[in-house]
């Protein structure tokens, strides 16, 4: 089992801290799976736990200069990782102006992902900084639960209002209530709401726009679909992303779920929340 | 006594006010022939430093020996690092607005005055209360170090900036080959949460780069810091001298007529390689303290004294002679430290000494921190080599672990 990666380009540098700073204001500890051609960010919650769903994809080769990866066997040619990203993003912070990063698969005093980030100085020489991250390897009989979720039927599909707005507004309520409803037609409405004992606080978006990102149901456009979500992970999501302040989907099954959808070239973000019932 | 800093001058005053107050939480003021002394110590002793103002730096300097009988009678005196942080907190601001800074003795009210002379005609004065004390002084010489590195302010920088703000200490380790700053982790429970990092740098990095023995020693970054703090705003060269583990590194920054800093660490002990140390740590003594510690007898004494001290009833005269050593907690297993001395006690004293060691404080039971010293030398000591003491085997063995890089991924 070898993993070892390099990354030379400065802003692919910095693109990769981001995706990975995303997931680590996301979650503490998430799955790591190495493909030949894509890097995963996983976790899969099961429902007594809070059913969150991470699923984040980063093609390999708009990153990585240099990828040598020999999987568990020939025809498993993968490698699944349990990760503490935010160790990862620190490791990373060093390399903000780094000539080069290599990650690699390491055994030192127990598995690790060894960063090593090489500084540019004045002169001709470099320095080297090694970072070991410890890790844990997952065996081959656990790959099963870190499978890619099949996405439902959504009743609602939209893209977010600016984030920018949307997080401020999240942000108060988030001192007034620990769940949020978002309810959502397709016709481009769009509520964020609290509701308490004493009072209802509703921000109403208009027309918000449609991706054309696949077929909707043939639904009634004026139909709203309600998700009742976890306000604070949805505070989470808003204020520690990185990867996009425009263009992130907001999809609906009512009273079931609120999965968030951010795609770029290189990386796609899913993030999903059920829907707590009252 | 009286001075004057020139406008120019006083934002470097204030920063290695600034730099002091990150090591220790008062200040001791010492007018000397050649220059003022600023100085501090932590609360565990583990950390010296000390800034020399030459006269150079200065337009008037006036130490006022001249108008006293003896020596004796200068005074030394130390002040609260707040109360003297407070004058020099907006350095920025120092730098615009100060003309000049004029330091003098009110003898009548017992106040150490501070009056700052502003643009506009401003005069802002600070009426200090001090109490007097003796010198505090580390004994160090400079000249027995076998390592010495030179290096630009920027580059120790950069190497710090690597590490975790809340990581405590650093090991240095050299060769003639290179040099490499590890984090130092301590006995964490869970392996999982901690990220080792390595920084290594080619000599040509240095400015001097003399070598004479491998080294391999931890102190605290946090005091380190407060080096850069200063040096980094003077931009001046740093020179670090050191020895092996367990004796103390140098931080030197010197502008050869103005003034000059100098800050001491103690560092960790390290018990695998402490019969080496022995000997280099005798050799390292300065002159009054090698009168009091006959070389061979040392030892003898001293396991004796921890005999004794295992048995729980320790001689009044045991324990002066430990204490001219710095003592291990009796924790600490016994088997193979008998004819070993620990390196950890920076400079020897003629006097019984105060002790981080706890059965130390209970025997004296004197011991208030913070009070005066009363002697004219007083010991650093590492308050953290206890806790590696007590939890030494786990460590060792660590250690061992750390070492076999098995890195089998080939580059």
């Amino acid at each position: 089992m070898r993993f070892r990666g390099k990354i030379i380009d400065i802003g692919c540098i910095q693109h990769f801290t981001r995706v990975v700073t995303t997931i680590s204001k996301l979650v503490k500890s998430c799955t790591l799976r190495i493909t030949t051609d894509t890097l995963y960010f996983i976790l899969s919650e099961r429902m007594v736990t809070g059913g969150t769903g991470i699923w984040c994809q980063v093609s390999q080769n708009h990153f990585f200069d240099e990828f040598n990866l020999d999987g568990v066997s020939a025809e498993a040619n993968e490698i699944y990782l349990e990760v503490n990203p935010d160790l990862m993003v620190r490791a990373l912070r060093t390399a903000q102006n780094a000539k080069s990063v290599k990650i690699k698969l390491t055994k030192k005093h127990m598995p690790c992902l060894t960063l090593e980030v090489e500084l540019p100085t004045l002169a001709a020489h470099s320095r080297l900084v090694t970072h070991d991250v410890p890790v844990n390897v997952i065996p081959r009989r656990l790959w099963d639960e870190f499978e890619e979720p099949e996405l439902p039927d959504f009743d609602v599909t939209l893209f977010m209002p600016c984030v920018k707005i949307l997080r401020n507004v999240v942000d108060r309520m988030k001192n007034l209530s620990n769940f949020l409803t978002i309810s959502a037609n397709n016709s481009g409405e769009m509520n964020f709401g609290v509701s308490t004992d004493i009072a209802t606080i509703k921000t109403h978006f208009k027309d918000v726009g449609h991706p054309n990102w696949r077929e909707t149901s043939d639904r009634d456009p004026k139909e709203f679909a309600d998700a009742r979500i976890d306000i604070r992970k949805l505070a989470q999501f808003l204020v520690g992303q990185q990867l996009s302040s425009v263009k992130i989907i907001c999809n609906l099954v009512h009273e079931h779920l609120a999965h968030f959808f951010i795609v770029h070239d290189d990386v796609s973000l899913q993030y999903s929340l059920p829907v707590v019932n009252s | 006594m009286k001075c004057i800093i020139p406008g120019i001058n006083v934002k470097v005053f204030g920063r290695a006010v600034h730099s002091l107050s990150k090591i220790g939480e008062e200040i001791y003021f010492e007018p000397l022939d050649d220059g003022l002394a600023l100085r501090t110590v932590n609360l565990s002793r583990s950390a010296f430093a000390s800034f020399i103002f030459r006269p150079s730096f200065f337009s008037i300097y006036d130490d006022g020996h001249a108008t006293l009988r003896n020596d004796d009678d200068v005074l030394k005196c130390k002040i609260g690092m707040k109360s003297c942080l407070s004058i020099f907190r907006s350095l920025s601001s120092l730098e615009k607005s100060v003309d000049r800074c004029k330091i003098t003795l009110n003898m009548d009210d017992c106040r150490l005055v501070f009056q700052l002379f502003c643009r506009h005609g401003i005069v802002k004065t600070f009426n200090l209360t001090f109490i007097e004390c003796e010198t505090l002084q580390a004994v160090f010489s400079k000249e027995k170090c076998n390592n010495v590195l030179t290096a630009q302010t920027r580059l120790l920088c950069d190497a710090v900036t690597n590490f975790q703000a809340s990581q405590e200490e650093v090991t240095l380790i050299v060769s003639k080959e290179k040099v490499s700053f590890k984090n130092y982790i301590e006995d964490e429970p869970d392996l999982k949460k901690v990220v080792h990092t390595v920084l290594d740098l080619v000599p040509e990095e240095f400015d001097l780069f003399q070598i004479d023995a491998p080294a391999d020693i931890t102190f605290c970054l946090k005091e380190l810091r407060a080096v850069l703090t200063f040096s980094e705003a003077a931009n001046m060269p740093v020179t670090m001298r050191f020895d092996v583990s367990g004796r103390p590194i140098a931080f030197c920054i010197d502008s050869d007529s103005t003034f000059e800093g100098n800050f001491l660490l103690a560092t960790l002990a390290d018990y695998s390689s402490q019969s080496q140390v022995t000997a280099s740590s005798q050799v390292g003594l300065t002159p009054q303290t090698q009168g009091q510690r006959s070389k061979p007898s040392v030892s003898a004494q001293r396991s004796t004294a921890r005999r004794a001290n295992n048995g729980s009833s320790k001689s009044k005269t045991a324990l002066k002679n430990m204490s001219k050593v710095s003592v291990e907690p009796p924790t600490q297993s016994d088997q193979g430290n008998e004819d070993r001395i620990l390196p950890i006690s920076l400079l020897g004293e003629p006097e019984p000494q105060r002790q981080d060691s706890p059965t130390n404080i209970e025997e004296e039971g004197t011991f208030v921190p913070g009070t005066p010293p009363g002697k004219r030398f007083k010991s650093l000591f590492f308050g953290m080599s206890q806790s590696t003491t007590t939890g030494s085997q786990p460590s060792s063995t660590q250690h061992q672990v750390l070492a076999a890089d098995t890195d089998d991924e080939g580059d």
